[in-house]
């Protein structure tokens, strides 16, 4: 298998990861926002629900496909990036632990504290994320190198991490929409149209203060691409507003934008992280495996990957459609 | 070499490294041995409903499905930390084997734990939503992926015990066998014995549950008798059976002298002397304390298999009026969190008995960690730990409160939220829910 797959692959997964998960992360975020009172949190929550499992997942595959396939690039990235990791897997145990135990006591005060958890580990996670993605643009670990310490928390990145946590609030409010009926899904719109414009403008902002600092001119080959794919994220922007009207209440006749509309935010998540990916493509493919270990890792995949993409599939469409107060719920 | 200064924080950074690990890595296997051991428990509940169609059949699936999911998710949690803390506090265990050791865990991700959590959000949300036989097909999956997924780590963890599969060339270890990396004995009947361990845990977590109940007289008399006989016939089978760790020692005290005389089948001196001739001068023993939690792991399936022998004859003999009887219920529940102490003492031995070899003989543990300052790791540590303490300090007080509430309780799964609370059901949820109760 030529080695330019495996990093289609491992991209392939942190994307997925990225978008799926970053509804979650965003719907998290304006939990308390759009949620008003116990039974629209958990409908919100819910709305996540089936896929909450399903989303995750893809995380532990690009981890895994990180350590089998690029393993050096797994010890020199998580060590170089030490803080950030620390951050990023202690919220998602903050974050999982609050959907799974949330729901489980009546009491008011165990739910808030776990609503409010739920909120900032879900904004650590947005932000932490887009830290990583400003790191790797600074400069992708290489060999047994120790942590970068504040470097991960120059300004660069930390342009990228609010940038990120809009990107993903947009994505998460709407996906409320997409799910959530009546009221709760129209306040959800509303939400959506307010992020459209600072979302895009944070995009541009990456890009451009990118350039303009230099923080990134050494890390990134191929800028001109990589440039290009991430403001392609803006078109999908775009398209939002028409598909976002303001007096959208929710309700099925409308689901068909707001379904084309979560696909819109979920290319506006997608294309930038491909876009740094594409950046950082020759400083990745230097850390692959030998040859024997991919192999036997692609044989196991050419099998694994079709499973995988069906169970998803068949997970998407067991349980489309938007969720009310009857649906039955777990978190 | 690095520089004194750099060695001292290293030792010490190392030492939290590998304290972080034991403890993590120990509270994972905590949730991991009850997922294991109860899920096929709770899959043959709901086929014996699908299929049977007895109430009582669907009442158990629900109840001890919520006790099985509450913990689950403690399980996938604390197994997003060990996925990571390789690369983290590790990296020179990853730079030495990560051609051979991340394979195995890489397919874990791919082929096992993709498919179990994808299944297994549907399991959960899928009542009265999906067709019944397709939503048992599904708790099946589930089962059957968390199997294959202990399989992988048993076979990375396999090849740090004695690796195989290849050689090392140029510092690094090179895979060139994966059919002797996943037939390592050290994998194969480390997994046999994990899987009869952990049907252990979660049937007597089944018997020990129901019998508190029947001591307090409960009055959902049949679910717990129906609950009780099949915890007391699972553990009285696989308890004894895992006894077949022993027959690891015939190897161990070829490839590892210093765990084979913490079981007493080595003198230490002989274990000594095989160490040094075949490594140098160094002292290789395992501490002397070994011995205690070895011994007391050795005893342990015996112990338990044998109790549940006892009360099953008791059950057969008494005609079942042994459930009333308190002098016998009573202990019976306080067995329960024995074995989850025994499936701890059992990694305790065989992770403190390959030290001090990251991967045995090629490469010592305290090569392999991560150059990373003390600061780091004792902020990771703080994190990590400390999360994972007061998760798993809410996850057996949410278990014992479930537990404690019974069957008829209500709130379980595939309930609708809002409209459980107010008695309405709608569509094929109110199908479902009349079908099962």
């Amino acid at each position: 298998m030529p080695h330019v797959l495996w990093l289609v692959v491992l991209g392939a997964l942190l994307t997925g990861y990225l978008l799926l998960d970053g509804y979650a992360f965003g719907v998290g975020l304006l939990l308390m926002d759009l949620g008003r009172d116990d039974a629209e949190r958990r409908l919100l929550l819910n709305a996540v629900g089936p896929y909450f499992l399903g989303n995750e997942v893809w995380i532990v595959a690009t981890a895994g496909v990180l350590f089998g396939a690029f393993p050096d690039l797994d010890g020199a990235l998580l060590t170089g990036f030490y803080p950030l990791v620390v951050l990023v897997i202690g919220g998602l145990i903050v974050r999982d632990a609050g959907f799974w135990l949330r729901s489980r006591r009546e009491s008011t005060r165990w739910r808030r504290v776990w609503d409010w958890l739920i909120t900032g580990a879900s904004g650590a996670l947005a932000f932490g994320w887009g830290l990583v993605l400003g790191g790797l643009l600074q400069g992708v670990p290489v060999g047994r190198t120790g942590p970068r310490g504040a470097g991960l928390f120059a300004p660069y990145s930390l342009l990228c991490g609010a940038v990120f946590t809009v990107l993903v609030a947009l994505h998460g409010a709407v996906f409320a929409a997409m799910r959530a009926e009546a009221d709760l899904g129209g306040r959800a719109v509303r939400v959506a149209r307010r992020l459209i414009i600072p979302a895009a403008a944070g995009i541009v902002a990456c890009v451009a203060s990118g350039f303009a600092s230099g923080a990134t001119s050494a890390a990134v080959d191929r800028p001109v691409l990589a440039v290009a794919i991430t403001l392609a994220g803006l078109l999908p922007l775009a398209v939002l507003v028409p598909l976002l009207r303001p007096t959208d209440a929710g309700g099925s006749g409308v689901a068909g934008r707001h379904g084309a509309a979560f696909t819109a935010t979920a290319l506006a998540v997608a294309l930038p992280v491909i876009g740094v990916g594409t950046g950082l493509s020759t400083r990745i493919l230097d850390q692959l495996a030998d040859d024997a270990t991919l192999g036997l890792l692609a044989m196991f995949l050419v099998v694994v990957l079709p499973l995988m993409a069906a169970s998803q599939v068949w997970l998407w469409r067991a349980f489309r459609g938007r969720i009310g107060p009857a649906s039955p719920m777990y978190f | 070499m690095p520089v004194r200064v750099v060695e001292e924080a290293v030792l010490s950074a190392l030492e939290l490294a590998r304290l972080q690990f034991a403890l993590t890595a120990g509270f994972h296997f905590l949730f991991v041995a009850l997922t294991l051991g109860l899920a096929p428990l709770v899959a043959i509940m709901q086929t014996r409903h699908v299929f049977g169609g007895k109430p009582v059949h669907g009442q158990m699936t629900r109840f001890w499905g919520q006790l099985y999911l509450i913990n689950y998710g403690l399980g996938i949690i604390t197994g997003l930390v060990m996925e990571f803390q390789f690369g983290l506090n590790w990296n020179g265990l990853t730079r030495f084997a990560g051609n051979v050791f991340g394979a195995p865990l890489a397919l874990e991700t791919l082929t096992a734990f993709f498919l179990e959590s994808t299944f297994l959000g549907m399991w959960i949300f899928g009542w009265g939503r999906l067709p019944r036989y397709l939503h048992l097909a599904l708790i099946w999956l589930v089962t059957l992926t968390a199997y294959l997924s202990a399989f992988w780590i048993m076979v990375a963890n396999g090849f740090q015990q004695h690796p195989v599969g290849g050689r090392v060339v140029d510092g690094e270890f090179q895979l060139s066998d994966f059919g002797e990396l996943i037939t390592n004995p050290e994998a194969i009947d480390g997994m046999v014995h994990l899987v009869f361990a952990a049907l252990l845990v979660g049937s007597l977590f089944v018997a020990g549950i129901s019998a508190w109940h029947f001591a307090r007289r409960t009055a959902d008399a049949e679910f717990f008798r129906s609950s009780l006989w099949m915890g007391l016939v699972v553990a009285a089978v696989f308890g004894p059976l895992t006894i077949n760790g022993s027959a690891q020692l015939d190897y161990l005290v070829v490839d590892q002298p210093s765990k084979a005389a913490a079981f007493g089948v080595l003198s230490p001196a002989a274990a000594q002397a095989a160490l040094t001739a075949r490594f140098g001068p160094g002292n290789y023993l395992s501490p002397s304390w070994l011995d205690i939690p070895a011994t007391i792991m050795r005893f342990s399936g015996f112990l338990f298999g044998g109790l549940s022998v006892i009360v099953l004859i008791l059950m057969l003999a008494s005609r079942g009026r042994v459930t009333g009887w308190r002098w016998v219920m009573r202990p019976l529940s306080w067995v329960i969190p024995l074995p989850f102490v025994i499936v701890l003492v059992g990694w305790l031995v065989r992770e403190e008995g390959r030290q001090p070899w990251m991967v045995y003989g090629l490469l010592r543990t305290d090569e392999s960690v991560s150059p990373v300052q003390l600061t780091g790791v004792i902020t990771s540590f703080i994190v990590f730990v400390g999360i994972f303490t007061i998760l798993a300090a809410l996850n057996y007080g949410l278990i014992v409160h479930f537990a404690r509430r019974g069957p008829a309780a209500g709130g379980l799964l595939g309930m609708p939220g809002a409209a459980a609370r107010a008695g309405i059901v709608d569509g094929g949820a109110a199908e479902s829910a009349a079908a099962l109760f």
